[in-house]
């Protein structure tokens, strides 16, 4: 009850007032802190503690959130587990099938037992199909993002990949996106190495161009840019916004100032003003110019633009490739395995649509724009297979980068596709008919050129040897610049299968060593099913050097499960670390919310019998006050 | 001199105290009357009898029962209760608003959109599962219906500050002709102003009532030399002597509610109350909510126009067949620009992607658009012209109600969209998650509900491609807000400016409050009646009119002696 400060006279309504006044607030007080005792949380409404409000909810937010991402990261590490199993029942798979192959490959082994050892790697087969197509849930593990059907499936002695490389990512952290998956291409070899195209497609320009693919894809930063005449005219041109080269050259002529066209011969932006002498600079930091590759200085009447090179888009025009020369419409074939599809170019216009004529013809290939946007590759979804691409009347395969002269083929597709294998140090030795030789390490050496190159730059090789791949034979030939007695002859060193890779090991006299045709396969898988198919054929057929080959492949397999199977594990560690991380945020985040929002129990408790002993004190207080009055003591 | 002078001097003094006496009466019967100011007899001796050598008085008599106010305080009184009344209203409408805005313990829409968030990344975890999709969906519609509710409610109440409006107009009206009525009154009581200040009942009648006018609008009283008053509520006058102004209430409406605008009955000025519960009433009703309404419609926009210009160019399990578009445009040859659409569009374009099942393949047309030189029949025009001559069964139309539609005539050829820089899609509703413009009509599109497949979680890599949802799981941390605020930030702003006005609403409240008690009790203590006081003059007065009475007794002995002696 407050007193009357300043005031002299007091009424009984005053009086009566005052306690109600004081009565109610106490009242008030109490059931605040009955809300506050029963709820178990000091804020009742927004008003009470705004801010407190404000944070609480926002770490409820947090808090659930991280909830979630815990769940993400749960999902992750069981789809994880799940791959890792399978990974390692599958490399057992592959140590079985080279043991099987190093067995057969023996002296020992006869046609008889090479039959019997086929049977189990045909079963191998079935049983790595189905390791390969297992599902978790209702997801098969290893088909990317084609998670609704098998991904590997028979066909004939092939096994086909119908999935993709894509490795499902999960959010688990704020902004955090983790790949929880392992493609059927990693772990498996879905998908081959790229048929090589090393050809530059380099499109022109069109107005639709989108100037976000130029300059490789890179795009260019939009800003003001300032083109000044040389004589004082000065014009601000602002490129913010525009989204093709058609809206780029509509801007800066929209000027007035200065006139901008496509530049086909240098495949970029030209502009031009009579009797000017042109200058183009950036404006605030922008990039704009340099970016069209316009910023240049003094250029005289006629400022002529840097080649802008656009990157290929599936609706890039296949008349504008190569540097506008296009494409023969004959088409090509793919020959891949028994399968084999001619693709007919003509009255194809896009890139998407010839895409479309690759990926539709039903050979397990698959044609795509290269990441950096500068080429097509192919790749074979077949193991077991090689896929080679096949010139018709024109050279549409050739200018595509399919095919490419056996000089510059890399020695990955030579030997049917199983590649020219190397070891660390010499891999063989050649020794001409004086006696005298060196030893040639190929490793490093990508293509065939390559190989012939090492040989006859080598320090030692001076006047002895000449090696030269012969021209539409694709094979190597050697000759004997010292014209000595003896036989020229390669040798392998090292154990290294090199040489014969290379189809020259062996000895001749005579001068000339003739390599046997290297039969530069097409691509190859090289998966484990690769290696299976060919072990198994190899098997049936008794052929030594192809049970090699198969071993080969085999080796190459394991080490990608290998590598799979280490990748897995270091993903598992990320998401273990991710886990704990998010379970300490949470506990953070739940004691933030405790802290700030949470009832303290004691002492909102001692609060509430506070407030009740002053209730009743003001209660009895006020009641003896309202007795008193002089008519009890003056007789009216 | 005589002794019956003496005999009406007594009856002068009888009369004088029994006049204070019922004063005082008077006093203790309105001790508790609520605006009542005690009133005090003044005596003044009646004018003496010249007898040369010295001047004989002659008794008493009562000049003025007067009625103890300060007007300069009753003035600050009402312009208090005028504050505490506005004040009241607010705290009250804050209050009301805060319930609204219901996310501590868990609820309101910070916690919808969490969740519908939250789904959209189980969809990412499983893509190709239909109860994931399912979950999503029902996770919109949740929001959705959040966000209609909250809307609903902040129409509600602004419905109901309506009402109470129009309910406290009526009491302005009636409470400006009673005072008016009063003045008329007190101006014949007064004989217009000569005797000014005695019709003391009637004047506190009026204070009262000005009084509660004030607590419903702030008012300025003026007193006329006739004993009138004048009201003004800011500049305009409600009343002037014996005339009072009516307010009226016309009705006029703001999109789906109907509300009353207030105006003068006589000129149809509008009123616009400053200080008062009326003030704090449409205050509330025209800025407060309408405002908080917008900010709602603004999160729900964005949470339409972001996350359908990802759906929208995103690809489900299954492609689209049909597809008709949500907003209707008035005139099919209108340019775009100009077609009120109710997201931004700018020059750019879109893909279409037409794919034939059978063998996946995927052939892509861009569809340009220039907003200034193209109209909606133009668009069909030209999906015709590309996509539909390369594929005969890709046809598009505009409809009769202004939709565009786009649909294939084969299920075995399917379409879909892909990058939309012009915005156009989501502006002409194509292929949107939701659809609607605000919280009033969000709602989950029709064909995802039917059709869960549709929702587009990928971006055609397969059904384990979950690029879009991920995309628009980005969205929750994307400053899509004028300040760089994500949906959330945005959101906690507003429900903490919320906060410090409820807070500053009750805190001003409290202090008002006092400061109304303190100008009360100043008032109180000067115009209040204290019984105490009130039994201690009844005293002095009823022992005045005893010796009265015995002087009278004495004067009558006097006379009998006089008579008896004769």
């Amino acid at each position: 009850m407050s007193g009357f400060p300043g005031i002299s006279r007091v009424t009984d309504s005053m009086v009566s007032g005052s306690i109600l006044n004081s009565l109610q607030r106490n009242l008030q007080q109490m059931a605040a802190s009955e809300r506050s005792i029963a709820t178990g949380r000091s804020i009742g409404s927004l008003g009470d503690a705004p801010l407190a409000a404000r944070r609480t909810v926002g770490w409820e937010r947090l808090l659930e959130r991280n909830q979630q991402y815990g769940d993400n990261i749960t999902a992750g590490m069981s789809r994880l587990s799940a791959t890792e199993s399978s990974l390692a029942e599958l490399e057992e798979m592959i140590v079985h099938a080279r043991e099987i192959a190093l067995g057969q490959v023996q002296s020992t082994a006869t046609e008889g037992t090479r039959q019997n050892a086929a049977v189990e790697v045909t079963h191998l087969v079935e049983e790595a199909i189905s390791l390969a197509n297992r599902q978790f849930g209702d997801r098969f593990l290893f088909g990317g993002d084609d998670v609704s059907q098998a991904p590997f499936s028979r066909v004939g002695t092939f096994v086909s990949y119908g999935g993709d490389a894509t490795e499902g990512k999960i959010e688990i952290a704020q902004g955090m996106l983790f790949a929880a998956g392992i493609s059927g291409v990693r772990a498996f070899g879905g998908f081959s190495a790229s048929l090589p195209s090393s050809i530059d497609l380099d499109p022109n320009l069109s107005l639709d161009t989108p100037v976000s693919l130029l300059n490789d894809g890179r795009g260019i930063g939009l800003g003001r840019i300032e083109v000044r005449d040389g004589s004082g005219g000065t014009e601000t041109i602002d490129l913010t916004g525009v989204k093709t080269i058609g809206d780029t050259l509509d801007r800066i002529n929209a000027s007035g100032f200065v006139t901008a066209a496509l530049d086909a011969s240098r495949n970029g932006i030209s502009l031009s003003m009579a009797g000017a002498d042109l200058s183009v600079t950036d404006l605030n930091g922008g990039t704009a110019a340099r970016d069209l590759g316009i910023a240049q200085l003094s250029a005289g009447p006629s400022l002529g633009g840097d080649d802008l090179d656009p990157s290929i888009r599936p609706l890039t025009r296949v008349s504008l490739l190569r540097d506008g020369l296009g494409v023969d419409p004959d088409g090509f074939t793919i020959q891949n395995g028994n399968l084999s599809a001619g693709i007919d170019l003509t009255g194809v216009e896009t890139v998407e649509q010839l895409l479309n004529a690759v990926n539709t013809a039903g050979v397990g290939a698959l044609a795509r724009i290269t990441a950096d946007g500068r080429r097509i590759e192919i790749v074979s979804s077949l193991a077991g297979a090689d896929l080679r691409v096949i010139e018709g009347t024109g050279q549409s395969g050739a200018q595509l980068g399919f095919i490419i002269p056996t000089d510059q083929l890399p020695l990955a597709q030579m030997h049917g596709g199983f590649g020219v294998p190397s070891v660390p140090g010499s891999d063989f030795r050649v020794t001409a008919g004086d006696g005298t030789g060196f030893d040639v390490d190929v490793t490093g050496a990508i293509t065939l050129a390559d190989v012939v190159d090492r040989i006859n730059t080598h320090p030692d090789n001076v006047g002895v040897i000449f090696a030269e791949v012969v021209a539409g034979e694709d094979r190597l030939r050697l000759r004997d610049l010292t014209l000595g007695p003896d036989e020229l002859r390669v040798e392998s060193r090292n154990g290294s299968f090199a040489a014969s890779g290379l189809r020259i090991d062996g000895s001749s006299t005579g001068g000339i060593l003739e390599g046997e045709p290297l039969e530069p396969g097409g691509i190859r898988t090289n998966s484990a099913f690769d290696g299976f198919a060919l072990l198994a054929r190899g098997l049936q057929a008794s052929d030594v050097p192809s049970i090699e080959s198969a071993l080969r492949a085999l080796d190459g397999a394991h080490q990608r499960i290998l590598d799979a199977r280490a990748e897995v594990g270091s993903r598992v560690r990320r998401l273990e670390i991710s886990e704990r991380r998010n379970q300490l945020e949470s506990l953070e985040t739940q004691e933030w919310i405790s802290l700030e929002s949470d009832t303290d129990l004691a002492e909102a408790i001692v609060k509430f019998n506070r407030q009740q002993t002053l209730y009743q004190a003001a209660l009895q207080t006020s009641a003896s006050l309202m007795q008193q009055s002089i008519l009890d003591y003056i007789g009216i | 001199m005589s002794l019956f002078s003496s005999l009406n001097m007594a009856r002068l003094a009888l009369g004088a105290h029994q006049t204070a006496i019922q004063t005082i009466g008077q006093n203790i019967a309105n001790a508790t009357t609520e605006g009542y100011a005690r009133q005090r007899v003044q005596m003044t001796p009646t004018p003496s009898d010249d007898l040369v050598f010295a001047q004989l008085g002659t008794g008493v008599r009562v000049s003025r029962i007067e009625r103890i106010v300060d007007e300069h305080l009753e003035s600050t009184l009402r312009d208090s209760r005028s504050d505490l009344s506005n004040l009241t209203e607010q705290n009250r409408i804050w209050s009301l608003t805060e319930s609204i805005y219901n996310d501590l313990g868990g609820g309101g829409l910070s916690a919808a959109m969490g969740g519908f968030f939250d789904a959209v990344q189980d969809l990412s975890l499983n893509p190709d599962d239909p109860t994931a999709r399912a979950l999503l969906l029902q996770q919109g519609e949740s929001l959705a219906e959040t966000l209609h509710f909250m809307d609903s409610r902040i129409r509600d109440l602004r419905a109901g500050l309506d009402e109470d409006l129009q309910g406290s107009v009526l009491d302005v009206n009636r409470l400006s002709r009673e005072i008016a009525a009063l003045n008329r009154a007190i101006i014949a009581a007064e004989d217009g102003g000569i005797n000014r200040d005695t019709a003391n009942d009637l004047r506190t009648r009026r204070d009262v009532l000005l009084g509660t006018l004030a607590e419903q609008v702030d008012i300025r009283v003026l007193e006329n030399s006739t004993g009138g008053v004048q009201v003004l509520a800011g500049s305009e006058m409600l009343v002037f002597d014996g005339r009072s102004r009516e307010l009226t209430l016309v009705p006029t409406s703001d999109g789906d509610i109907s509300l009353h605008e207030v105006r003068f009955a006589d000129d149809g000025a509008r009123f616009q109350a400053v200080g008062g519960r009326l003030d704090a009433l449409q205050e509330g009703r025209d800025a407060l909510l309408p405002d908080l309404r917008r900010e709602l419609d603004e999160i729900a926009g964005r949470m339409i126009s972001e996350v359908n210009a990802i759906h929208s160019t995103g690809e489900g399990l299954t492609r689209l067949s049909e597809i008709l578009s949500g907003t209707a445009v008035t005139d099919r040859n209108a340019p775009l620009s100009g077609a009120n659409l109710p997201f931004s569009i700018e020059d750019g374009g879109f893909t279409l992607q037409v794919v034939t099942e059978a063998n996946g393949a995927r052939e892509s047309f861009r569809i340009d658009i220039d907003t200034a030189g193209m109209s909606l029949a133009d668009l069909a025009e030209q999906v015709n012209l590309t996509a539909g001559a390369s594929h005969s069964e890709i046809s598009a139309a505009v409809t009769a109600d202004g939709r565009l539609l786009i649909r294939s005539s084969d299920p075995g050829v399917t379409f879909t969209f892909r990058d939309d820089d012009s915005g156009v899609l989501t502006a002409l509703g194509i292929n949107g998650l939701f659809t609607g413009t605000n919280a009033r009509d969000i709602a989950v599109s029709d064909t995802l509900l039917a059709d869960a497949s549709l929702v587009s979680a990928g971006s055609g890599g397969g059904p384990g491609d979950n690029t879009s949802a991920l995309e628009i799981a980005a969205l929750r941390d994307k400053g899509v807000f004028a300040a760089g605020n994500t949906f959330e930030g945005q959101y906690l702003a507003l429900i903490g400016e919320i906060g410090v006005h409820a807070a500053e609403a009750r805190n001003h409240l409290s202090n008002q409050g006092a400061i109304t008690q303190a100008i009360q009790n100043q008032r109180e203590s000067l115009s209040g009646v204290n019984i105490d006081e009130e039994a201690i003059s009844l005293i002095t007065y009823q022992r005045a009119y005893q010796a009265a009475a015995r002087f009278l007794s004495v004067i009558d002995q006097l006379l009998e002696t006089l008579i008896n002696s004769v």
